[in-house]
């Protein structure tokens, strides 16, 4: 019994980072932005507007390691078409304060109506006007390599900003 | 600072993503179009190979279908016609059997 539930704490701890006595933190944030797209064209590089978007994440972190957050993103394209894609992140920041500054890498997974599979680095400033609510911005670069919304041997590069609201829940 | 993002919000709405015909995605093009060079284009536009992938399917097609007239028929000389067909097989049928597949498919 006791080498079942140690054997479960540490199995948990694996998957959330929590052990015992580890209090965790969900968070939720909503934003809005856009920005630049940069593609392969004939012979050059064709740099358009990147497709409104709107993003819904869930953030996780742990009270003693309040410095990594794990972040499950969803991400919709509104402008032009409308796709559905979701993006895990981690996220490094300095630690909950007011002005909290986070840098960050995922991989977004854009799954309807089609494809794209890449990798995003970026970096964000959280304002924390309240306990349980802040207002935060990122800018984000998004590189898609692969997907049947490329054309053949083209890449997407994305320089996305956008702002949005945070709450504790 | 609110309206500064409003204002960018709608510059971005009303400046058009499709300016000139230009697109990095497929999704940048309207229905039915492909990209293709930062341009869009018709899918069998694209290029000369999806010309010759798509012939090549019609020839497969056009000689499945003479393979049955021929067995219809039944006729001598339509079978030697066939057989001169599939002869030119890999060769021939890029010139030949386009014409044909072009009328079949039309």
């Amino acid at each position: 019994m006791h080498l079942t539930s140690i054997g479960l704490g540490v199995l948990f701890f694996l998957i959330t980072g929590v052990a015992w006595g580890q209090r965790p933190v969900l968070e939720g944030a909503a934003s809005a932005g856009s920005g630049a797209s940069f593609g392969s064209g004939d012979g050059e590089t064709t740099v358009l507007l990147s497709p409104i978007f709107m993003d819904v994440d869930i953030i996780y972190y742990n009270d003693e390691m309040p410095k990594i957050e794990y972040v499950i993103g969803f991400q919709a394209e509104l402008q032009g078409r409308v796709s559905a894609g979701i993006i895990p992140q981690l996220r490094l920041t300095n630690g909950p304060r007011e002005w909290m500054v986070y840098g960050l890498i995922g991989a977004p997974l854009v799954f309807a109506p089609f494809v794209m599979f890449g990798v995003e680095a970026g970096g964000g400033l959280l304002w924390k006007f309240h306990p349980r609510y802040g207002a935060f911005a990122e800018i984000v670069l998004d590189l898609f390599i692969i997907g049947n919304d490329l054309p053949d041997d083209g890449i997407l590069a994305q320089l996305d900003a956008n702002i949005g609201f945070r709450m504790t829940f | 600072m609110a309206r500064i993002l409003i204002a960018a919000i709608l510059i971005s709405f009303v400046v058009s993503t499709h300016c000139g015909g230009e697109c990095i995605r497929h999704s940048d093009c309207p229905n039915g179009l492909t990209c293709s060079a930062g341009a869009c284009a018709n899918k069998g536009e694209g290029s000369d190979e999806d010309a010759g992938s798509s012939s090549d399917e019609d020839a497969g097609s056009s000689s499945d279908s003479g393979t049955t007239t021929g067995d219809g028929g039944q006729d001598e000389s339509t079978d030697s016609d066939s057989y001169t067909d599939s002869d030119g097989g890999a060769d021939i049928p890029d010139s030949g059997q386009d014409d044909s597949s072009d009328s079949g498919t039309i």
